[in-house]
């Protein structure tokens, strides 16, 4: 439709002007201090360029002088929607270059509270997209399911947000008593609360025709793009770090990765097309259960674990480490899968405490790259859907 | 109000009666600025959502700043932004009152010391009532952070003359007890902290 | 109004002077307690509306008790102070012998209705706000606007049908006077919109202007229809064509009313509705002030009571559209129940021609806001629930969908109308025909009825009851979804 309006227009019947609209960097659904400077013909988007740097807070900058686990706390910055996955990648990145193993439980601790926070993201991703088109109910609610994450979290951590759980080695506290049958609990709630949140939300027909055909990225631009996570499975590629190359215990563990097959979860809806943002949104819909299945196995395998006595290896929590942690000299560059996709850490050792250099590739920037492209002669609303299924947080971009 | 404002004997307790209800109504009825920088804006954003609730105090977000009473600065401000999070305060009519939520907007938090981008305190732009502190500060201190300020908005002076020497306006923190003592459940036991 | 005060003069030839400043402000009085009222408790009852969709618990501490309790607790101390006066020791004296009553009040509010003063704070805050005018904005122009958004809901108002007695101004163009001054906001909102000299409201206004100007022709066409069968365009008579008089034991029952008529104006009704939602830019067709896209839209730019009037505006248009629909398809403030219309204690002489009794008046009163208080319900269940059309959707479903479905039944009423005189003659008269068609409306009534008994009580599928179970766990009172108990 979109598409028809911007070739009536390009017919120069009457003569109009361009506006130049700067949306943001304060702007109800920019997610954040994004700005993009959209320029307009009526309500047609002549183009969208982002401009970024208004959370730039040199994280990267702060690794040089802070030693490696006192930059643990500011991964949780880096990415605040889902800071045990940040936390995850930075210890994976350390590991590898000080050649530490972890005991076993503090793997399946690190996978739970990983794929706990993916959950946690997704919710408020969702939710957010939603209100983007005007359906505020659904952020509500997403928000009240992220509180029982918050409440488990908080259980095991004592913080809501911002957790600095992981440590270089393992985790900071082993599970208090009766944390496992509440993330039991937690799943059996939130399994049939999705099924209502698809009810109310997936399967609207407003819903789906704002998000239809609107910002379509097809297989081939993914791919050159660098988009990563949902954002490329939404396009259709079979990429996913966890199932790829696997990391921590993942290769021990059942699901699928759901991939955007232009239609919705029940096929009705044949309006839809590869890798538009219906799809990039129901991808994430779909990894909130697939995370509920790995939330099942691993409480199985945690309760495994307890069985072992107390003094068994696979028993401890954390790795044992000197106080002063000193990496050996070298460079290493790991990847794991968060919920806003692929995020690497690139970290260069000089064999003292400190980094040389650390280096973060995030995801919601490479998104951010091609949305020029992507939003060229969509309507105003559907800039802010793009935005919304793109699931662009700011200080991932600006770090 | 223009031609009413500040006018009338600052003693008359008929003056104070009528401004003790204007300022009731204040007080019930604080729309805040529906804005968020960085992290301490998902704690703001489940503040105002099901399980905190702010709209039990009256409180609903807005998001012109045309329309909001109150600012929530919450998250990081950067050299950037700072002058933009000035813009949006000047364009909020007056009366107006500004929270500062969290540590990187009361001092630049964990930015403070090697960040050559993060502004160290938001109060060094605009004016600030009171101060939140956490990083970032559950919803319990937020919500304490507005009880001070309707304190402060309890005693203002609308019909009133301002005393001849205006007392200063003593920045207020919230205290939360159990801010260091990672497993301690939240209770509303905040204290008020006159710096 | 005017014919009730010219009653209480008696039979003079000209009205005295004080009767026509009378006559004319007593109604605006009136409209503007409406609008206070109506606007006043529709905030309220859309911030509570909205709580219980999102298990919330919404406004509950600007309570009597808390807030003119609070200020008589405070008046009495400032005067029992040293530093009071005459005039201050005279306030506490007043409030004194109030502090109980407010004590009691508050005890039945914060019970049924907690947090209902919130209207009150608001408005209190909203006219203390400092008036800002932007300094590139064109000043008449953005002074003007708002007002004559609300002078259109005001307007609008005033020719409602309240009741048989109880009702502001019935003329016989009463339609179409509602349908042009109702279409007057869009003006307000398109002079606030390019006045305020942000492109944001600008988008807004011209966005608005698009949508009224579209949604006019189906909410007319159906407006039209209306009037077609009751050949009548006075709003008051409207009402009294949908009791069916002269049908013998059926004048008034609830088949009578247009809706039921006949079944365009089945097909008919949710597309006025839908329109009407559009009309008042509520969701799913907020485009104008759509949040999430244009800041705030059209009152970008507003502070203080301007925005409260547009506020105002947005709530008095919602009642009003909510009342027309009432009107045109549910039989205005018709209780729907013939032996009671019909009773010799209820209407004069058993006939509703010629009258009701006070009482009736007043529970006509009751069932006409009743009815127009429910639309606006549903308008909130609906905002509250789905996201909104994209520009271009809405112009679709406009153009392609409703306007084709609203002429079809424009067309298809008229036959039926100008078909009505033959199946009369067929039938052989008015009441047989009457009769006639009475008995089919029972039988569907009642076939729909044992639809819903059947629908109520049918066994559920496992997934049913799973759902059911889901809905009373989550619920606020069950207290789940605030953390497992």
């Amino acid at each position: 439709m979109s598409d028809a309006i911007l070739q009536a227009n390009e017919r120069p019947r009457v003569h109009t002007e361009e506006m130049v609209l700067s949306m943001g960097p304060h702007h109800p659904s920019t997610h954040g201090v994004l700005r993009l400077e959209v320029v307009t013909d009526g309500e047609v988007v002549v183009s969208a360029r982002p401009d970024i740097g208004y959370l730039h807070r040199a994280i990267e900058k702060i690794g040089e002088y802070v030693d490696y686990r006192q930059f643990m706390p500011y991964t949780d910055r880096v990415d605040y929607i889902c800071s045990m996955n940040s936390n995850h990648a930075y210890a994976l990145g350390v590991e590898k270059l000080a050649k530490i193993s972890v005991p076993l439980r503090a793997e399946l601790m690190r996978v739970m509270v990983a794929e706990l926070n993916r959950i946690s993201s997704h919710m408020i991703c969702i939710g957010a997209l939603a209100m983007d088109m005007g359906a505020y109910t659904p952020f509500l609610h997403g928000l009240c399911h992220r509180e029982l994450v918050n409440d488990i979290f908080e259980d095991v951590c004592g913080a809501r947000l911002t957790y600095n759980y992981l440590t270089i080695g393992g985790v900071s506290y082993d599970a208090p008593p009766g944390w496992i049958e509440k993330c039991e609990r937690f799943v059996e709630y939130l399994w049939p609360k999705m099924i209502e949140f698809n009810d109310l939300i997936t399967g609207n027909t407003i819903f789906q025709e704002r998000l239809c055909r609107v910002g379509v990225v097809s297989p081939e631009h993914a791919v050159n793009w660098g988009l990563v996570g949902p954002n490329l499975r939404g396009s259709g590629v079979q990429w996913d770090v966890r199932k790829n190359e696997p990391y921590s215990i993942y290769d021990r563990l059942e699901f699928d990765v759901p991939v955007g097959d232009g239609g919705d979860p029940n096929g009705s809806n044949p309006q839809g097309e590869l890798g538009d943002s219906y799809d990039r949104y129901v991808v994430r819909v779909k990894e909130v259960f697939e995370s509920l299945k790995i939330l099942k196995q691993i409480c199985s395998m945690l309760r495994e674990n307890e069985k072992l006595p107390a003094d068994h290896p696979d028993r401890l929590y954390q790795a044992k480490l000197p106080v002063r942690l000193k990496v050996p000299p070298g460079e290493c560059y790991v990847r794991s899968e968060n919920p806003r996709g692929e995020t690497g850490y690139y970290v260069i050792s000089d064999g003292t405490e400190m980094p040389l250099r650390l280096k973060i590739r995030t995801g919601s920037f490479s998104a951010l790259g091609c949305f020029e492209e992507v939003t060229r002669g969509l309507l105003i609303g559907d800039v802010i859907a793009v935005i919304g299924s793109f699931d662009i947080v700011l200080p991932e971009v600006d770090r | 109000m223009g031609i009413l404002q500040n006018r009338f004997d600052e003693e008359n307790v008929i003056f104070t009666n009528v401004d003790t209800l204007l300022n009731l109504g204040k007080e019930h009825s604080l729309w805040y600025l529906l804005f968020a920088t960085a992290c301490c804006g998902i704690e703001l954003m489940q503040w105002g959502a099901s399980k905190y609730d702010s709209d039990r105090f009256g409180m609903i977000p807005r998001s012109t700043p045309r329309q909001a009473d109150l600012m929530i600065v919450a998250g990081t401000i950067t050299l950037k932004m700072a002058s933009r999070v000035k813009r949006l305060y000047e364009q909020m009519p007056e009366p107006k009152w500004v929270i500062s939520m969290g540590s990187c907007a009361n001092a630049g938090g964990p930015f403070c010391k090697y960040s050559y981008s993060v502004l160290k305190g938001i109060d060094k732009y605009i004016p600030v009532d009171v101060y939140v502190p956490g990083c970032p500060p559950r919803p319990e201190a937020l919500i304490e952070g507005v009880f001070k300020l309707r304190e402060v908005i309890h005693e203002e002076r609308v019909l009133r003359k301002q005393g001849k020497t205006p007392k200063p306006r003593t920045p207020i923190v919230v205290e939360d007890p159990h801010a260091h003592d990672p497993f301690a459940r939240h209770s509303g036991g905040a204290k008020l902290v006159k710096a | 109004m005017y014919e009730l005060l010219s009653a209480l003069q008696g039979a003079a030839a000209h009205p005295a002077w004080w009767m026509i400043v009378l006559a004319a402000f007593v109604p605006v009085m009136v409209i503007w307690l409406v609008i206070q009222g109506v606007a006043g408790a529709s905030t309220y009852v859309e911030r509570k509306v909205a709580a219980d969709i999102q298990r919330r618990v919404g406004p509950n501490q600007c309570n009597v008790g808390s807030f003119f309790g609070a200020w008589a607790k405070e008046v009495i101390r400032n005067g029992k102070g040293a530093m009071a006066d005459a005039g201050g020791r005279f306030m506490a004296m007043l409030f004194i012998p109030l502090q109980p009553i407010f004590a009691m009040v508050d005890k039945v509010t914060a019970k049924f209705a907690p947090g209902i003063l919130i209207f009150l704070a608001d408005g209190i805050k909203l006219i203390m706000k400092e008036d800002i005018t932007p300094k590139a904005a064109d000043k008449p122009l953005f002074k003007v606007a708002p007002v004559i958004v609300l002078a259109s809901a005001f307007g609008a108002l005033a020719t409602l049908p309240y009741s048989d007695r109880f009702y502001i101004a019935d003329f016989n163009v009463g339609l179409l006077y509602i349908a042009a001054i109702a279409s007057l906001e869009t003006i307000g909102i398109l002079m606030a919109g390019w006045a305020s000299n942000n492109k944001w409201a600008l988008l807004g206004g011209f966005r608005s202007a698009a949508q009224v100007v579209s949604y006019e022709l189906p909410a007319g066409l159906a407006i039209l229809t209306a009037i077609l069968l009751c050949g009548t365009m006075s709003l008051q008579d409207m009402t009294v064509a949908q009791l069916g008089l002269g049908a013998g034991w059926q004048a008034g029952w609830i088949w009578h009313w247009n809706i039921f008529s006949n079944p365009f104006m089945l097909i008919l009704a949710p597309v006025f509705f839908l329109a009407a939602l559009a009309e008042c830019n509520r969701t799913p067709f907020d485009i104008p002030e759509a949040e999430s896209e244009l800041v705030a839209g059209y009152h970008t730019e507003y502070t203080g009571m301007r925005f409260a009037f547009f506020f105002m505006a947005e709530y008095a248009m919602m009642f009003v559209v909510s009342g027309v629909f009432a009107v045109i398809f549910l039989g205005g403030w018709s209780t729907g129940i013939g032996a009671l219309e019909t009773w010799d204690k209820w209407a004069v002489n058993g006939d509703p021609a010629q009258g009701f009794y006070w009482y009736a008046s007043l529970v006509h009163l009751l069932v006409f806001c009743g009815k127009a208080y429910l639309g606006v319900l549903l308008m909130m269940w609906i905002r509250w629930t789905i996201p909104r059309f994209r520009v271009d959707q809405m112009m679709s479903l406009c153009w392609r969908k409703l306007i084709p479905i609203s002429m079809t039944c424009f067309t298809a009423v008229g036959i039926w109308v100008a078909l009505r005189p033959f199946v009369v003659r067929w039938a052989g008269s008015e009441a047989q025909w009457q009769s006639c068609a009475g008995y089919g409306a029972l039988a569907i009534a009642v076939a729909i009825g044992v639809f819903l008994v059947w629908f109520i009580l049918r066994p559920l599928t496992p997934d049913e009851q799973l759902r059911r179970k889901l809905i009373k766990e989550t619920s606020i009172k069950a207290g789940a979804g605030h953390g497992f108990a």
